[in-house]
């Protein structure tokens, strides 16, 4: 285990128990994020990397259940950890910021409230009005604009732009070694996203934590992360260096998506698109999930593959890599 | 593109929302405040903004769903407006339409066969044709098969419903097709598929399209020209390739500067144009030149004065006080 | 050629409800409560539909030559829910009692269903001051203090299950108005309306085949709940005197004529009271089950299957 991975992830397995069957979401997943670096997950809908980022702190609901797998928060692992160590870390050492930055905060609390809240849970000894000060001088760092008042304004009187930064400001209230980050932008126009964009690279920067960005967008992968791990159906299928990836990419579900997204900065003939839709979860096909929709799909597809090293710090799950 | 028919006109359309107060009107929403364009047949003209800019609002008003306060909506050289009875439905014929939401744009009790045979009945074209001959090849041409016919809405995916509401607007043969961010609730790889498809589409049929879009992406895959829209006004318009190589009016070098771009390298290496601030609402737009608040170069006369349109190039058209 | 007949000629809005329908006995054999809710609920109905055929003994007629002999027994093999002051056997007055809950809950509903219905869409659907002249007229109703319409009725049209289910008619669609009228707001602001409107789909049209269908669900889960509620309104005005008249055996008017001789002859009393409880009850399960099968997170959780 390098000591320079903040969190490793251990073949993480995620089942969901529904009327209907067995949904595996997440089925064997391993990787890690590493300190001071911005981690992006890429993948599309179906794929489990939200299940996969609530499952790191345990925050999964039944019909779903961690099935297996350890994650290694600093060499703890945060599955076997009892609740009440595991609340110390949630919040203070690990925190979230989410899609909808509407339906996080709490409509009755002002936005200095819940930041003020964020530090008081975790201290012991500090007073209202010094949670209240700090929870203003980090306004004041994600760059909202009049923190007194703002922090005295309720969540609907802010716009969507400034929701999000609030929330950012909770995540980071206490100083997070990991900051898990699951969609935050795409709820948001493209000149704030930019902006929160910049904020999330300045946490890796100014604040030493390390990012796990969850997102579809592969314009946002670009711009921020440092490293990437595309998901398929429940499992990974590449992880690489940023520029590795996209100079090379190797598995052709990430090939599909590359040639896939329209770049404004060129005129594309022609989008290549990847054939057929996402396996249905229940009735997942035999071997390689991508096997279906794969244009180089060949027999030993039928074998599910496992991740494997092609160079070094670029993995992929793919037969027409064996050697 | 070979022809330059204008087959929609808009001219100095504006909309406004009253906000009712307890006694009085307490002011208006500017939702749409003032814009002019023209659509070329066979091409798309795309409509980007971000949110609040009006351009859901347009795409309401082109369809006449709604009435506008002011202006004019030309459509083959009628006026919209003045349409009623037998005129009008000849309009809603030769329209249609896709909106955003895949989940709400069809009736849930209502199986995909009754959904596309409702404009056919609608119109009155049921005798003429072999309804379910050409339901089967409908589907067909969007990518579904004859089986899906008698499914619900529900048994669908996000992007199965798109087509399906695709299918539907098609239906009867349009000229013009609006749509309303059609695959934005899409994933990557399905977008792709849909926009090749109503690429091909718009080939074979000689479509005419409105896009509306806030993904830049998409506008310079599938536009030949672009509207950029910002709090109900244009603020430049032109054939796309101009607008994305030679931007001139300042929001829109920086809509270009803020939007993600999907290549490592480009995005590390450029320089990006800071803005500052949110959009703000279009119930109380800045006074003058709307985006002055957060151009990083107003001048003092930006707040001050409104601009118009003015051609600067052929067909390229710019509302900024740097190139009066 | 006739394949494709059957399959299409299968009636457009018939289609959705089967659909529905499977679903939901899918759920409900999931869940006790709502099975027996079901299982009450249709045993009312196929009673109250051939009660009357199968009485072992006449539930109205009184053999005055076996009064003094027969009148209030206990229970027995004989009688199950002994007799009454008459002689007559109580298991076929209550028997036959369910066919009267059965048709005074039917007219009551057959009213206000509709008239609710009609209301709510225009209301729900125009707006502006459609909607408030109609809401205005339905607050007016929904304030009648429903008891003294029936007492008002039964004064002037005479006392009987007539004036009652008028009375109960007209207390009862306000309620249903606002219900359909909310639904008709969330629908109306639906995609799909704006796509039909687009395609230039008559006004007529949209209400009954677009928003409609789409506004019924809860009103089906008021309805299932009301059942319950016109049957105990019902029993009640028969317990005052105002409902249904001797001899019909109305179960409310049969717990009011036993009363006379509670606690010595309880039976009298306890098995009406016993089938309006076990009635209304199921109802109410099968209510509250429905609102369940009918909500859209529930379902979503069981349909799994998507089309290739």
């Amino acid at each position: 285990m390098h000591s320079s991975n903040l969190l490793e992830v251990k073949d993480l397995r995620v089942y969901f128990y529904t009327y209907a069957g067995v949904v595996k979401a997440v089925d064997g997943v391993s990787f890690s994020v590493r300190r001071g670096e911005i981690l992006c997950v890429v993948g599309e809908t179906g794929c489990g990397k939200s299940v996969m980022s609530r499952a790191i702190t345990r925050m999964v609901k039944p019909p779903g259940k961690i099935v297996s797998g350890e994650v290694l928060f600093n060499g703890i692992d945060l599955l076997k950890l009892p609740e009440k160590e595991l609340k110390k870390i949630r919040g203070r050492e690990i925190s979230y910021i989410y899609q909808d930055p509407g339906s996080v905060l709490d409509p009755l609390y002002t936005a200095g409230f819940h930041v003020a809240e964020t530090v008081l849970t975790h201290s012991s000894s500090m007073k209202f009005s010094e949670a209240w000060e700090k929870a203003i001088r980090i306004f004041r760092e994600v760059l909202i604009p009049d923190p007194e008042a703002k922090a005295k304004s309720y969540p609907h009187e802010l716009s969507g732009g400034m929701k999000q930064r609030v929330v950012i400001a909770t995540a980071i209230a206490n100083t997070p070694k990991l900051v898990i980050a699951d969609e935050p932008t795409t709820a948001l126009d493209v000149t704030v996203q930019a902006q929160v964009m910049e904020l999330i690279k300045s946490l890796r920067d100014k604040y030493s934590s390390s990012v796990m960005l969850i997102t579809h967008n592969l314009g946002v992968v670009a711009e921020v992360c440092d490293r990437v791990v595309v998901m398929y159906a429940g499992k990974i299928v590449e992880a690489a260096f940023i520029e590795e990836l996209f100079t090379n990419p190797l598995h052709p579900y990430t090939q599909g998506l590359l040639e896939a997204v329209p770049n404004p900065l060129r005129k594309i003939e022609r989008l290549r698109s990847i054939h057929g839709s996402v396996p249905n979860m229940i009735d997942l096909p035999k071997g390689c999930r991508f096997n279906p929709r794969c244009p180089y799909a060949f027999k030993l597809c039928n074998e599910e593959p496992v991740l494997m090293e092609y160079s070094k710090d670029h993995l992929v799950s793919c037969w027409l890599y064996r050697r | 593109m070979s022809t330059t028919k204008v087959v929609l006109e808009v001219r100095n359309l504006r909309k406004w929302f009253p906000v009712k107060g307890v006694f009085s009107i307490k002011g208006f929403v500017k939702a749409v405040d003032g814009v002019s364009f023209e659509a070329y047949e066979e091409t798309t003209l795309a409509i980007v903004g971000e949110s609040g800019c009006g351009k859901t609002t347009l795409a309401r008003l082109i369809l006449r769903l709604i009435e506008p306060d002011e202006g004019s909506i030309i459509y083959n050289g009628v006026d919209v407006m003045k349409l009623s009875g037998r005129k009008l439905m000849e309009f809603r014929r030769k329209t249609g339409v896709v909106f955003q939401d895949p989940y709400s744009s069809l009736n849930p009790r209502m199986t995909i066969y009754e959904i596309l045979k409702e404009p056919l009945e609608t119109h009155g074209m049921l005798k003429k044709i072999d309804l379910d001959d050409y339901l089967v090849k409908l589907l067909e041409r969007v990518g579904l098969q004859k089986e899906h016919l008698y499914r619900y809405p529900h048994e669908f995916s996000g992007g199965q419903r798109q087509r399906i509401a695709i299918a539907r607007a098609l239906a009867l043969s349009p000229e013009l097709v609006v749509l309303d961010e059609p695959t934005s609730s899409l994933d990557v790889s399905v977008q792709a598929q849909i926009l090749n498809m109503l690429k091909d589409i718009q080939a074979a049929d000689k479509l005419t399209y409105i896009f509306i879009t806030h993904d830049l992406g998409i506008v310079r895959y599938l536009a030949h020209y672009v509207a950029v829209m910002y709090l109900g006004k244009i603020v430049e318009r032109g054939p796309v390739e101009e607008v994305f190589e030679k931007p001139l009016h300042p929001y829109t070098k920086v809509l270009l500067s803020a939007v993600p771009i999907p290549d490592p390298f480009i995005a590390r290496s450029r320089t990006r144009i800071k803005v500052i601030g949110e959009p703000p609402s279009p119930l109380n737009p800045p006074s003058g030149c709307r985006f002055h608040p957060r151009c990083p170069y107003a001048l003092s006369d930006c707040s001050k004065r409104e601009m118009k349109l003015v051609e600067v190039e052929k067909k390229h058209l710019v509302s900024c006080i740097l190139y009066s | 050629m006739l394949k494709k007949f059957n399959r299409m000629s299968l009636s457009r809005s018939a289609k959705p409800i089967i659909h529905e329908w499977r679903l939901a006995l899918e759920v409900v054999k999931r869940s006790p409560l709502t099975m027996m809710g079901l299982i009450i609920v249709v045993g009312f109905i196929v009673l109250g539909a051939i009660g009357p055929y199968i009485t072992p003994y006449n539930p109205i007629e009184i053999d005055f030559s076996l009064v003094a002999l027969k009148r209030l027994q206990p229970p027995s093999l004989q009688h199950p829910f002994g007799t009454d002051e008459y002689g007559r056997d109580l298991f076929s007055r209550v028997l036959a009692g369910a066919r009267v809950s059965l048709i005074v809950s039917l007219a009551v509903m057959s009213i206000a269903i509709p008239v609710g219905l009609v209301l709510g869409l225009i209301a729900g659907y125009y707006g502006g001051i459609i909607d408030e002249v109609i809401m205005r007229i339905t607050d007016v109703f929904l304030s009648f203090p429903g008891l003294v319409l029936a007492i008002a009725f039964s004064a002037t049209l005479g006392a009987g299950l007539f004036s009652a289910m008028l009375a109960l008619s007209i207390v009862w669609w306000p309620s249903y108005v606002r219900v359909v009228r909310a639904q008709v707001l969330v629908v109306r602001e639906q995609l799909f309306i704006e796509a039909a409107k687009a395609m230039g789909v008559s006004t007529r049209r949209i209400l009954f085949k677009h928003i409609l269908p789409n506004s019924v669900t809860p009103l089906l889960v008021l309805v299932t709940l009301d059942f319950g509620s016109v049957i105990l309104a019902s029993s009640a005005l028969s317990f005052i005197g105002l409902g249904a008249q001797p001899p019909t055996p109305e179960w409310g008017r049969l717990v009011a004529d036993g009363r006379k001789w509670f606690p010595d002859k309880w039976w009298y009393s306890f098995f009406p009271g016993l089938a309006i409880l076990i009635t209304v009850l199921g109802f109410n399960i099968l209510g509250d089950g429905l609102r369940d099968i009918l909500d859209p997170r529930f379902r979503r959780r069981l349909e799994f299957k998507e089309v290739k």
